[in-house]
């Protein structure tokens, strides 16, 4: 048996047990305190799983982000919790749970943005008041929990918040380890959530995609099979993979025959352009688009031109995948349009050779253009550059120009389909009046509007005129024709014409006998008659027709046939071997004229003629004769007059009277010189010969210097060479009578003169004499030509001198100019048409 | 003043014959002057008188029975040294051109004057002469 215990023990004992209890109470309370926090983290987590679902389920964003805040306030029992989105777009958005507004949304953005910077991404803080209360948007806050997390890929970041007040603290749990692990998971889920929901978006949108390029393609494919193109799709390669039926239609090749070729082994032949060969290569080669137009050939190596189109397509990453070609079978098109070409180079050729001038009104921009021909015609150079509707317009009238712009605008207004006028323009060149013909046409589209005005314009004036020739002529010809006709109805002759064989064509009259023997009934040739066949006088005529269609000249013979009444008769034959332009003979024309009154007559003419030449020559010989006659004893008064006046013993009286008869005597003289003149001008024949004009007018001056009393001087001005071919003889009685005025009517109060000048101009003599004598009043001046016009009653002349001058100026075809300045002299100027001595 | 001492005249006209003769004893005085009144008249004289000088005829174209071409025609007959050293002066009132043709186409005549001489003329012809 054990000792009773001590008391001491038994308080040991006690303490020992009480500090145990104590122990253990600690440890039931720790217990107690796990369970508590065990029960809160799963009553958390439930939340939390909960609203996870919740969240799960929901499909709109900002649903999603609604649900998460109100999370934050319930799982975690905070105040106040906010979740900041900023998408890739950098808008941000907040979505406020309980405690907290949109009021200060900036403000709490970059303030949140700012905390989270000092925080590790992707893990949840505690955040205590120390560093909320430096943020404007947090200060009122005293601890929150925060995390963020950024999402490289997506582009997007998300921060999220819980907030306990300074206020309101003591009400709520302070956040604990409990809490911060939690809203690390809650970060977590959210951020595989949102991922989820991004990358299921970006699904959707992929498939809608899918759907739509589906869609896309099956039109594509539609429109691939259904197209009148052809088309090729081959890869990357160029290897056919696909052609669809319009391709086999153009080039006969089925898919099958072509899949895994390259269409140029297919396609190009001998006639593809090699430089189009090359440009596809190339294009191929570089994977870049091209459109060409080529000559292929089809599987019967039929040849076409082929428009072709070649895309290449890539696909979205940009790897070159396939090329699709499009060709169309445009043969028709393009040898039509070669064939249009070509007829328009013709059409511009003919223009051009033709001398057609082509134009073109454009109505959208108010131009004209002119091909070259257009410029010849209105005379002007293309590299002047002047503007053609000035051209135009300056180159006519008023009235011309008012038809042309009507022309034009009945065109344009599509009154008329064409329009044909004649217009009168000047050549700008030579500003000479020309002639053109205008047509003009308008060319509309398919639904009538005006698409252009062409015309054509040719210069008519040289048709016209040989037109009006043409028809003068052709009327001059009938007129002719009858006239003719009547000549040879009516004349006396007889007519024969044969065939270049010799065969009988026409005859005016029967053959008669003892005339010119031709075979009218056989036709026989005559150049089959012998010497035999016929009389003489027709051998010797048909030899001269055979020797005229030899030699190709007419020929003409005389001979004499008899009358029925026994006479003979002069006739007068002529061949003629009528030959057409190109020297051809065509007819032979024999004409018999019963010349022998012809021949009488002639002889009579004849006789005539000798008697009057005789005559003629008697007459000029008794002129001659008389002149001398007359002149003799007046020359011997004034022999006398002058012996006298030279004798010493006479008086003044005397003297003076012996002068008057000296006057008188040579007035007389002149006289009897100018009826010679005047009778030999009228009636004998012009005689040209070569002489010297200057010598002659030297010899005049120095025969009538004599009679003049006091000095006077000739002044010669020769500008050419002074032999003539003229009228030796009238030209001497010409000159000597001007030079004889000039003599005759000087001023005695200055140094008279006479000026003698010659000149050539334009194929005329020109001579002039000039004075400084007394001069011709104007009243006279237009008179002094005529006959026996005296200019006083004290002249010395006779009133023939200049009367004979105009008639010897008149009978060689010049003219006589007088210029006279009463005191101051007179100029007397002669134009004679030169003669060439040698025709 | 000259030496001239034989002058022919010939014109069937005695007043030319009396001026021209006037004219010449004034400018030449004591010079001997023939007058004949023909041609036939002045060739008989040169005929009978081969060996006679003669210093200067004149001679008028226009006379009756023989004109002066006749006698120049005559004379070219003669013996040619004969009138090598005379000068010929063929006169005339004429107005045909024909006669001045014939005049200057005779190689005998020195040259044709138209009637009447003046003094200033026959002044010329003697100077010419001398």
């Amino acid at each position: 048996m054990s000792n009773p215990l001590s008391y001491d023990e038994l308080l040991k004992h006690y303490r020992d047990l009480q500090l145990r209890v104590t122990r253990f109470s600690a440890i039931e309370q720790e217990l107690i305190n796990t369970r508590d926090r065990l029960d809160h983290e799963l009553v958390l987590h439930q939340r939390l799983h909960r609203y996870n679902s919740d969240a799960l389920k929901e499909t709109n964003e900002s649903d999603f982000f609604q649900l998460q805040t109100e999370a934050i306030v319930d799982v975690f029992e905070t105040e106040a919790s906010l979740i900041i989105y900023v998408p890739s777009d950098d808008r941000p958005v907040a979505i406020f749970g309980e405690g907290l507004g949109p009021a200060n949304t900036p403000q709490l953005v970059e303030d949140i943005k700012k905390i989270s910077s000092r925080l590790s991404p992707g893990k949840s803080h505690i955040v205590k008041s120390d560093v909320l209360n430096v943020f404007d948007g947090f200060s009122a806050f005293d601890q929150g929990l925060f995390s963020y997390f950024k999402e490289p890929n997506l582009h997007y970041e998300v921060y999220l918040c819980g907030l306990i007040s300074k206020t309101n603290a003591p009400l709520y749990n302070k956040p604990q380890e409990r809490h911060l692990t939690i809203f690390g998971v809650f970060t977590q889920q959210l951020q595989a959530m949102l991922a989820n929901r991004k990358r299921s978006e970006e699904i959707t949108n992929q498939m809608e995609q899918i759907k739509a390029s589906q869609q896309e393609l099956r039109k594509l494919s539609l429109i691939a099979t259904r197209t009148k193109s052809g088309v090729i799709i081959a890869d990357n390669m160029g290897r056919i993979e696909w052609v669809n039926d319009a391709f086999t239609k153009i080039s006969g090749y089925s898919l099958e025959e072509v899949v895994g070729q390259k269409p140029k082994d297919l396609l190009q032949g001998p006639k593809t352009d090699e430089a189009t060969r090359q440009q596809l290569k190339d294009a191929l080669w570089n994977k870049e688009n091209i459109e060409v137009t080529v000559v292929n050939y089809d599987s019967e190596g039929r040849e076409y031109f082929n428009q072709l189109e070649i895309i290449s397509v890539f696909d979205e990453d940009g790897k070159h995948t396939n090329f699709i070609a499009l060709q169309k079978d445009i043969t028709e098109e393009t040898l039509a349009r070669q064939e249009i070409l070509r007829m328009n180079t013709r059409f511009e050729l003919i223009a051009k050779h033709s001398r057609i001038g082509t134009w073109e009104y454009s109505p959208h921009d108010n131009s004209i253009r002119w091909n070259d021909i257009m410029y010849e015609i209105y005379g002007v150079s293309q590299d002047e550059e002047l503007s053609i509707v000035d051209v135009w317009r300056n180159s006519m009238s008023q009235e011309d120009y008012e038809k042309g712009v009507r022309d034009m605008n009945n065109i344009r207004q599509g009154d008329a389909g064409t329009q044909e006028s004649t217009f009168r323009i000047k050549r700008v060149s030579d500003e000479a009046e020309r002639i053109v013909e205008t047509l003009m046409v308008a060319e509309r589209d398919e639904q009538g509007q005006l698409l252009r005005v062409v015309g054509s314009t040719k210069d008519i004036t040289e048709e016209l005129t040989l037109k009006r020739d043409r028809d003068v002529a052709a009327e001059r010809m009938v007129t002719l024709k009858t006239f003719y006709e009547s000549i040879l109805n009516h004349s006396p002759s007889q007519k024969f014409v044969f065939d270049p064989e010799g065969r009988i064509m026409f005859s005016s009259e029967p053959p008669k006998e003892g005339s010119i023997w031709w075979d009218t009934t056989s036709k026989r040739s005559i150049f089959e008659v012998t010497e035999s066949d016929v009389n003489e006088r027709t051998w010797n005529l048909l030899l001269n027709i055979r020797k005229s269609v030899e030699t190709r000249q007419i020929i003409r013979i005389e001979d004499e046939g008899t009358a029925e009444d026994g006479t003979t008769i002069q006739f007068l034959q002529s061949i003629l071997p009528y030959q057409n332009a190109t020297g051809q003979l065509e007819h032979i024309i024999v004409t018999g004229v019963d010349i022998s009154e012809l021949i009488k007559v002639q002889e009579a003419v004849s006789r005539k003629n000798d008697e009057l030449r005789k005559i003629n020559a008697e007459l000029d010989n008794f002129v001659y004769s008389i002149s001398h006659d007359l002149r003799s004893p007046l020359l011997s008064i004034k022999g006398i007059v002058s012996l006298i006046t030279h004798s010493s013993e006479i008086d003044e009286k005397t003297r003076k009277y012996l002068e008057m008869v000296d006057g008188s005597a040579t007035r007389l003289d002149g006289t009897i010189q100018e009826i010679l003149e005047y009778s030999r001008n009228s009636r004998l024949d012009l005689a040209h010969e070569t002489f010297d004009v200057v010598a002659m007018v030297q010899q005049s001056f120095n025969d009538l210097r004599f009679s003049a009393q006091g000095q006077m001087e000739l002044i010669l001005d020769i500008q050419t060479d002074p032999i003539l071919f003229s009228d030796k003889s009238r030209l001497g009685v010409l000159l000597k009578n001007i030079i004889g005025n000039s003599v005759k009517y000087r001023r005695k109060d200055v140094n008279s003169f006479v000026k003698f000048t010659l000149a050539r101009k334009e194929g005329n003599l020109i001579m002039t004499v000039g004075d400084n004598g007394e001069g011709i009043d104007a009243q006279h001046l237009d008179k002094i030509f005529t006959m026996f016009y005296r200019g006083t009653t004290s002249s010395i002349g006779t009133g023939l001198g200049l009367y004979i001058c105009k008639e010897i100026v008149n009978k060689l075809n010049g003219d006589l100019l007088v210029e006279s300045k009463p005191g101051e002299g007179t100029t007397m100027t002669i134009t004679l048409p030169e003669i060439d001595a040698h025709e | 003043m000259n030496n001239l001492q034989h002058v022919v005249l010939v014109d069937d006209d005695d007043i030319f014959n009396m001026l021209h003769g006037e004219v010449l004893k004034r400018l030449i005085p004591g010079v001997l002057i023939d007058v004949f009144k023909s041609g036939q008249e002045v060739v008989e004289y040169l005929e009978k008188a081969p060996e006679v000088h003669i210093d200067l005829i004149f001679l008028d174209i226009r006379m009756p029975v023989m004109g002066g071409f006749e006698v120049l025609d005559s004379m070219a007959q003669m013996n040619p040294e004969r009138f090598a050293k005379t000068k010929i002066y063929v006169l005339s009132s004429t107005l045909d051109d024909r006669d001045l043709q014939r005049a200057k186409e005779t190689p005998l005549v020195t040259d044709f004057i138209g009637k009447p001489m003046s003094f200033d003329t026959m002044r010329t012809i003697l100077d010419q002469t001398a």
